[in-house]
């Protein structure tokens, strides 16, 4: 429809002008012509998403079972020789802040001495305690200083006895535990 | 020589007869059946659903005018389209004379196809409008007009005996 | 003349059939001329179709929570905890479109993932580590109608500690 009104009026004007109204009006229809509807392009859509992390502190030990055994005597002094077991590691990963590794028995009074010691503590922030006596149930300081970190070390114990503790065997159940400092 | 002047006379009202007649029905074929309403119709479609289809569009601005004949008549339907690419699909609607076949899909270069059949011939009505619904569909893996072009239906309608 | 000389050499039989001709010719010609045919019209019926590009999430918002799952002693990656309850929803009839993701958290404490699995239309790319920049998530989806849900990873690292990340994730169509 512009088009052809436009065309209408070149009758009445001259040829330069009519021509250069003709082309600017050809070029007019060609783009309605070839402008087709177009909706919705590159449209986009969002949702969202938390992503939450809780405390979390795990502790494991690689040693279910360990077996000590007392049987030599020192020729020298003629004491007992101490039993030694190196053959366990503690692993543990903590995302929380200030915490330590206690460690403990369940036997009260023992009659046979065990010392427990964290040794070569690696891929962590914590710091071992010197060797614990175990002699009662009570929690102690294993690995100390323990931050937002996973680590390992390798447990030692030492298991010795008098002439005087006479002969027997004992049962300890050890457990390490995370905890705050 | 007198037979040959009765022969050609022969072939030229024979001639003349024919071409009366093709002139009369042709004139009153013109009139029995037409268009109405909008002359051209375009269709748009324009939305659709993520993970489903494209939104359908119908249109009902035209319809079809025919008149009572001497038999019973039917209107069929046809098109061409080359190039089609979407679907296009057609139905009578508010038909008071005849029975509207089921919607007929429009597919280019079809045979013609029942549209409106069993229009009587009864007296007591000389013309019916019945509208023309035409319904437009396309699937996302049609794709669109931008990169295809529309699609342009010549639809043809033909009132004949049934 | 030479044809009327030509007629007047007819048989008696011949002429007989002469005459006749166009009056056979006329009962012939008459079924047509009282034709089945009583009218016919046509008419331009165009349709057009408009570029439509749709997407969309349903399922709402996601939730991932990191704890005491999917935690190994001795191993700072914690994870992954993952989520499968959304999914996404998409139409073009354009060709050659692909769907990216990207999200809007500039420097997140944590690791996010994304995968499309199971997608019925289009391919899937590899699983996306979340970042600011937009990452191929389904490509040859052009033409198509589809769907495919939306597995969400999550991991942290212990030495990150703990708190949450907010992200808005967005899927864009873009050209291919």
């Amino acid at each position: 429809m512009y088009v052809s009104v436009e065309l209408n009026l070149m009758m009445t004007m001259n040829y330069s002008i009519n021509h250069r109204i003709f082309r600017l009006c050809l070029a007019l229809a060609l783009a309605l012509v070839t402008a087709l509807p177009v909706f919705a392009q590159d449209a986009s859509t969002s949702q969202t998403l938390t992503l939450q992390v809780f405390e979390t502190n795990r502790i494991d030990v690689s040693q279910r079972a360990v077996s000590m055994i007392i049987n030599q005597a020192s020729l020298e002094t003629g004491s007992p020789v101490e039993a030694v077991n190196e053959d366990g590691s503690l692993t543990w990963l903590t995302n929380g802040d200030n915490k330590k590794i206690t460690v403990a028995t369940n036997n009260a009074a023992p009659r046979f001495l065990v010392k427990v010691h964290a040794l070569d503590i690696t891929g962590s922030t914590g710091v071992a305690a010197p060797e614990i006596t175990l002699n009662d149930n009570t929690n102690r300081d294993l690995v100390m200083g323990v931050t937002r970190s996973y680590g390992k070390c390798k447990i030692r114990f030492v298991a010795s006895a008098k002439v005087s503790d006479g002969i027997g065997s004992e049962t300890h159940v050890i457990t390490y535990t995370i905890t705050g400092s | 020589m007198r037979d040959d002047r009765r022969y050609l006379s022969c072939w030229f009202s024979v001639a003349a007869m024919i071409a009366v007649l093709f002139g009369v029905f042709a004139s009153q074929a013109l009139a029995q059946l037409t268009l109405r309403g909008t002359a051209n119709p375009t269709i748009s479609i324009t939305t659709g659903t993520a993970g489903g289809t494209m939104t359908s569009v119908v249109n009902t601005s035209s319809s079809i005018r025919y008149t009572r004949q001497s038999v019973i008549t039917k209107i069929t339907v046809r098109t061409s389209c080359p190039s089609q690419a979407f679907t296009l699909q057609v139905l009578a609607t508010s038909v008071t004379r005849g029975v509207a076949a089921p919607a007929v899909t429009l597919t280019s270069g079809m045979a013609a196809v029942d549209f409106i059949t069993n229009i009587p011939n009864t007296a007591g009505w000389t013309t019916a409008t019945p509208t023309l619904q035409y319904t437009a569909s396309a699937t996302f893996a049609q794709g669109n007009s931008a990169e295809l072009g529309n699609d342009v239906h010549t639809v043809t309608y033909t009132l004949q005996a049934q | 003349m030479r044809a009327l000389f030509r007629i007047r050499r007819l048989s008696h039989l011949n002429k007989r059939l002469t005459f006749a001709t166009p009056l056979l010719l006329l009962l012939v010609c008459s079924p047509s001329l009282f034709s089945q045919t009583y009218g016919t019209d046509s008419h331009n019926v165009t349709v057009s179709v408009a570029t439509v590009n749709v997407i969309q999430v349903s399922g709402g918002s996601v939730n991932l929570s990191l704890g005491s799952t999917a935690v190994t002693a001795g191993v700072d990656l914690m994870g992954p905890v993952t989520n499968t309850s959304t999914t996404l929803l998409w139409g073009f009839n354009s060709s050659l479109r692909k769907v990216t993701v990207k999200t809007s958290l500039a420097s997140p404490k944590y690791i996010l993932k994304v995968l499309a699995v199971a997608p019925t239309a289009g391919t899937a790319s590899s699983e996306v580590t979340l970042s600011t920049t937009a990452a191929d998530f389904l490509t040859n989806t052009g033409r198509s109608s589809g769907s495919c849900t939306l597995q969400y990873s999550g991991y942290a690292l212990a030495s990150k500690g703990t708190g949450s990340d907010s992200h808005t994730i967005t899927f864009t169509v873009a050209a291919q």
